[in-house]
């Protein structure tokens, strides 16, 4: 302050004047990583932590009752049944994150799994090999998928009621399709492998390898583009540890993998691996990815900032339907065949609640990929723990369902907290 | 300094890196001894009563007198659900896997990794054919169809219907069940021959199986009605549930009780029986069936060879005889104790108990 001035009250100069704030430690360190980290959580944004608290809680909780769930076999056996339900509820994330529901994904995994067995089936004159109907399956699923979703874009019926007559329509269709004994086998060694073969030990650990190279890459070159493009490169310390972290996590599944009694990874797991890898990244680094949660926060909004919104919607149901597609070459291959119920069961309310649960706001226009994992997990565990004890499947369902209840209420106070702090 | 904290980075890595595979090598121990060497795969709860009801009680205390630890689920319809539980049972040590399958494709799934782990498969009640299965512990279903055309026709013959070219009306079970096709074998070679030489007639119908499902069954014996000008004489339901849709339509429409059959013995079968509505029932003493399906196991948990007395679509099997309820002869179920007193000449029934 210059001696003499005019001393002006106002706010802009109570600004100037006022004592710089305390420094905040810089985010590109750990400890300043680990400080945001706690200010977002005490402003609401809670991330992961609720499920990974309820996973840590589950575990302990098997683990006590029966010295059989925290084993390599046993750890092995819930990499494949998570697969199905988390690949079909990365679509799910993708509906949610519109603030829409797609209340078809159970059967639609279903009409995917029969038409590989109707189209592997030797003797009727549309075989074809194994792969091709699997990607003959994909492109069906993805077309119903496009059907659904182009009532909500264009006509903007609900994808509430859109998407349950399509939950009818397709449970019939099963149902006719699958002939008279109501029950198709499939024969192909290679669809049957994707949910039977184990890699063996020496791939596996190739694979983590691969892995842990792969990521490093790509932090190498996101710190080289940052240094072409004259940005100032940021401390690599955050990175280096993130990159520790990945490779140790890969080596140690691949490790609990080859020990159990499967003796190696299972494809249904690399499959989710590449699938969670393919669309975190759709969703966080591109602008189709944006635009998803631009249009899931604010639709008007993101229409009057130039989105396409008929175009994200429908592609978001394309998604859905290709990953239900997805989803279901894994069940199919997990019982060799299908049965005219297939997609039935708690398949539906598996995906949707593992969304969910994983963190994914039923709101719109907040959640991540890997919110399909988290929930799958979440739920695959508690039904795997509760079968390794023995218990009545009454258990089961009310315990998911007080986990689904818990999730969403977590969510909306979460929400309350983030309006109050004004994120 | 920058270097420093560089390497001080790396040494913490390295330093997290050893810790998280030490922590996960725990992980990597597998269980030492079986926690359960039996594992019973119940198939739902949908089809039939039974499998809470007695099924469960009636394994379980036959395992327990047996000192054999078990672990009995059940699947509630869902094939998934089902793999997922044979997994569980193989990380559990099951040496023994009592399979009760939902359809052929996933049974055979489950027989072949189960065997694959080391572990013998019993199908028990429910065949897959063609499998890997040691042994196949059941009623002879054959005979259960048998029974019930005899009843319908014994019935038939009590109330004048018979000689009057009745029509007959079926309800079968599920389509994918293998049972249900051995009953409608055993009741097609009573009614078939019945049915070519003009004695009875064959009612109008659809699809007549009803995925054990009696609302199902309600909805298409309802249609049979209507194309039929409600002129039925006589009904094969393949179960008591089957049979319990057919007694609540004939009620509804106000029609007189005709001969019906069922499966099964049920509290409710029982009580339709004794008020008339329902002309008899296939008693299979499930204690009998779990005694045997027990037993098996435990003979191959220790390692010997079970006696079968025949073979079903290739597979040895231990086939039990069943017995038909009518009301002459149903208090044979209370001295059994497979139905309480209490359960059924209760209420509006207690009259018809003498």
């Amino acid at each position: 302050m210059q001696r003499g001035a005019p001393t002006i009250s106002s706010p802009v100069t109570d600004v100037l004047t006022s004592p710089a704030p305390r420094a905040t430690p810089d985010p590109d360190t750990p400890l300043g990583a680990l400080h945001a980290y706690v200010e977002r959580l005490k402003s609401g944004e809670l991330g992961s932590l609720p499920v990974i608290v309820a996973m840590v809680g589950i575990t302990v909780f098997f683990a006590s009752k029966t010295s059989v769930f925290f084993t390599a076999t046993n750890f092995n056996n819930l990499i494949g049944q998570v697969a199905g339900t988390a690949l079909i509820a990365i679509g799910v994330v993708f509906v949610l994150l519109l603030g829409e529901i797609d209340l078809s994904v159970g059967f639609l995994s279903g009409v995917g799994g029969v038409c590989i067995a109707f189209f592997q089936t030797q003797g009727h004159g549309y075989s074809v090999p194994g792969l091709v109907a699997v990607l003959l399956s994909l492109v069906l699923c993805t077309l119903i998928g496009a059907f659904q979703g182009s009532f909500v874009a264009f006509i903007a019926v609900p994808s509430f009621v859109v998407t349950l007559a399509g939950n009818l329509a397709l449970q019939a269709v099963i149902i006719r399709w699958v002939p008279q004994t109501r029950s198709i086998t499939i024969d192909d060694k290679y669809v049957n492998d994707v949910a039977g073969y184990y890699l063996p030990p020496a791939a596996g650990w190739l694979v983590a390898a691969g892995i842990s190279a792969a990521f490093g890459l790509s932090i190498a070159a996101a710190f080289r583009a940052r240094r072409r493009a004259g940005l100032p490169t940021r401390n690599l310390t955050l990175p280096l540890i993130r990159w520790g972290l990945v490779s140790a996590v890969g080596f140690v599944v691949v490790a609990v993998c080859n020990h159990g009694s499967q003796h190696g990874v299972p494809i249904s797991g690399l499959l989710l691996l590449a699938m969670l890898v393919l669309w975190t990244w759709v969703a966080g680094s591109t602008t189709f990815g944006r635009h998803v949660y631009a249009v899931g926060g604010n639709a008007e909004a993101a229409r009057r900032a130039g989105i396409n919104v008929v175009f994200v919607r429908l592609a978001v149901f394309m998604i859905s339907g290709l990953m239900a597609g997805v989803g279901g070459v894994v069940l199919a291959s997990r019982i060799n065949g299908v049965s005219s119920d297939q997609g039935g069961g708690p398949l539906l309310l598996y995906a949707i609640a593992a969304a969910v649960i994983g963190g994914t706001s039923l709101f719109g226009g907040r959640g991540r990929v890997i919110a399909a994992l988290l929930g799958s997990v979440v739920i695959m565990s508690i039904s795997n723990g509760l079968d390794l004890i023995g218990s009545s499947s009454w258990q089961k369902y009310v315990i998911t369902g007080v986990i689904l209840l818990a999730a969403v209420a977590i969510d909306t106070f979460a929400r309350r907290r983030q309006q109050g702090v004004g994120r | 300094m920058k270097t420093i904290s560089r390497a001080l980075a790396l040494v913490g890595l390295l330093a997290l890196v050893v810790t998280v595979v030490a922590t996960s090598a725990s992980a990597t121990r597998t269980a030492k001894h079986a926690t359960a060497q039996v594992c019973v795969l119940l198939p739902d709860t949908k089809s039939s009563a039974r499998y809470e009801l007695f099924d469960r009680p009636y394994l379980d205390k036959a395992f327990k007198a047996a000192g054999v630890s078990h672990t009995i689920l059940n699947a509630q319809g869902d094939a998934q659900t089902q793999k997922s539980q044979a997994d569980g049972c193989m990380a559990n040590g099951a040496k023994v896997v009592l399979l009760d399958q939902l359809d052929p494709t996933s049974g055979k799934a489950i027989t072949d990794s189960v065997v694959a782990g080391g572990a013998k498969v019993i199908d028990y009640d429910r065949l897959v054919v063609g499998s890997k299965a040691s042994v196949y512990v059941s009623f002879d279903n054959v005979k259960v169809g048998v029974l019930q055309g005899k009843g319908l026709v014994s019935a038939l013959k009590l109330n004048g219907k018979y000689s009057q070219h009745p029509v007959i009306a079926e309800l079968n079970g599920g389509i994918t069940d293998n049972n249900a096709k051995l009953f409608k074998q055993g009741y097609d070679s009573v009614l078939g021959p019945l049915y070519k030489s003009g004695v009875f007639t064959k009612a109008k119908a659809g699809d007549q199986w009803t995925d054990w499902d009696p609302v199902k069954g309600q909805t298409i014996f309802t249609q049979m009605l209507t194309r039929n000008s409600n002129h039925i004489d006589g009904v094969l339901a393949a179960n008591d549930g089957l049979a319990g849709a057919v007694v609540a339509t004939l009620k509804g429409k106000h029609l007189n009780p005709i001969p019906v059959t069922g499966q099964d013995a049920t509290p409710t079968g029982v009580q339709y029986i004794v008020a008339g509505w329902q002309s008899g029932t296939v008693y299979k003493s499930v204690k009998a069936e779990a005694a045997a399906a027990a037993q098996a196991a435990i003979t191959l948990v220790k390692g010997g060879k079970v006696k079968t007395n025949g073979r079903v679509s290739g597979t040895p099997s231990v086939l039990l005889t069943p017995v038909w309820i009518t009301k002459a002869n149903y208090k044979l179920l209370f001295t059994d104790g497979f139905v309480k007193r209490t359960q059924v000449c209760i209420g509006a029934y207690a009259q018809f108990c003498k």
